[in-house]
């Protein structure tokens, strides 16, 4: 099964990021707030090991 | 900021496994080091990794550190080890810095004594399982070949209902012969805080390497599905999804913080029950000996852990990665993939995309769709 929006060797699109709260979309607003929380972190970029559970991270989840 | 350093230790507590899964990457893999290990950590060890981590933190300073504490089956010692280890990495680690423990356990022995003793001591507990049903997790059993679903299905019903707070997640092994929405739901039902989907630890074997080959996509399309189900749920109390989390935030210009994708350097090393030093246990599929870096925490520090060749390949990012990979459109968000699914048993090393190499970029490109559906594309994409 293919979709359209698989499309192999077209570059990505960048997306014009709002802040925190700018959308409605309550998925995307817990990605941005966690996003937001990570950057004002200040910590180097780290990849965790996939085979253990993540801590919680602030905002926990994505309750709407 | 502190400097880079390694952030997260996976201290195996016991070597060995109460289950004898179908897929089991460790003692299903060629690395049969396990049978030479400890069944479980020594006192000594224990103290002398607490000290080793303390002086890592000593040195680098992070705002915080993770500790893993993993098996074989970590609950084959009961809790009292799990809960003496933390304490032990907890009263060496310098102030100012965080230590944030988690178990990974299969669920069977995890009984309310256990649980409360577990959550008290503040740490966290992940469970694996492949879905929320028997059906889904057949391929979970003991060494007679007994479902361990019954058993695992108490513990993820316990762990939601009594200690909520200790709850850390659920991980599920991707299978794709199975329903997405069966296992979305059901997993749903399991009223987990966090969940991640994991691509299974296989790579190219004796086939010749290479950009999207074979071409279908199976995971590709099963963890397309499983994404709109969550990127769509609009009820409450929904899960963090680690890996599509990690995908929408590299779409969105942010980094990584999971190994199965992104182009960060990896923070975790492994110290076996003698104090060997490891690389993940996902290359244990590789080859024997692939995780091995010939360092223990009797002698060594994790500073030399951090310089050791071998763990640094796994940190290099765009550089570490083959030519297919560098060249390929998604790379920045799929870095490749889990650095074990790139190997060749045909060229004996890891410079390859992934043998997922396919389904990683049909369920980006999806990520992206959806995305797109609510922002607006800026103009730098255009040029
Ligand atoms: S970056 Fe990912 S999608 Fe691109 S070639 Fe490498 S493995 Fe394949």
């Amino acid at each position: 099964m293919r979709s359209p929006d698989d499309a192999p060797g077209i570059p990505l699109p960048v997306f014009e990021r709002p802040g925190v709260g700018g959308t409605p979309h309550p998925v995307l607003a817990a990605v941005l707030a966690e996003l937001h929380a990570r950057e004002t972190e200040d910590e180097l970029p780290a990849a965790y090991y996939g085979d253990s559970p993540d801590p919680p991270s602030p905002p926990a989840g994505a309750a709407p | 900021m502190s400097s880079d350093c390694l952030r997260q230790f996976v201290l195996k507590v016991h070597s060995r496994c109460n289950l004898d899964c179908t897929y089991c990457y460790i003692y299903r893999s060629p690395d049969t080091s396990w049978r030479d290990r400890p069944h479980h950590v020594g006192e000594h060890t224990m103290r002398q990794t607490a000290r080793r981590i303390a002086e890592h933190v000593a040195t680098h300073r992070p705002r915080s550190v993770r500790v893993d504490l993993h098996g074989g089956e970590p609950l084959l010692t009961g809790p009292e080890p799990l809960v003496a280890y933390a304490d032990t990495v907890r009263r060496a680690v310098p102030d100012g810095t965080d230590v944030t423990v988690t178990v990974q356990t299969n669920g069977t022995l995890l009984t309310r004594p256990a649980l409360d003793r577990l959550a008290d001591a503040g740490i966290r507990i992940g469970i694996s399982l492949d879905g929320g049903t028997a059906a889904l997790n057949a391929r979970r059993v003991d060494h007679a070949g007994r479902p361990s679903w019954p058993a695992a299905r108490r513990a993820a019903r316990m762990l939601a209902a009594r200690r909520p707070d200790a709850y850390g997640g659920l991980l599920c092994t991707v299978d794709p012969a199975t329903d997405p929405a069966e296992v979305y739901s059901s997993l749903r039902a399991l009223a987990p805080p966090a969940l991640d989907f994991l691509l299974p630890h296989v790579h190219w074997g004796s086939r010749p390497p290479g950009r999207h080959r074979p071409a279908p996509t199976p995971y590709g399309d099963w963890l397309a599905e499983a994404f709109d189900l969550w990127w769509d749920d609009g009820t409450r109390g929904l899960p963090r999804v680690r890996l599509f989390t990690e995908i929408a935030a590299l779409l969105l210009g942010g980094s990584s913080r999971t190994d199965a994708v992104g182009l960060s350097p990896i923070a975790a090393v492994v110290v076996e029950t003698d104090g060997t030093i490891e690389r993940l246990d996902s290359l244990k599929t590789a080859y024997p000996h692939a995780p091995a870096t010939g360092l223990d925490v009797h002698r060594n520090s994790f500073d030399e852990a951090l310089g050791h060749p071998r763990i640094a390949a796994l940190r290099a990012g765009l550089g570490g990665l083959g030519e297919d990979c560098r060249a390929c459109p998604v790379v920045r968000i799929c870095g490749g993939g889990n650095y074990a699914h790139r190997y060749s048993r045909r060229t004996g090393h890891f410079r390859h995309p992934s043998v997922h190499c396919a389904d990683l970029e049909r369920i980006i490109r999806h990520a992206a769709a959806r995305i797109g559906e609510q922002l607006s594309v800026s103009s730098r994409s255009l040029v």
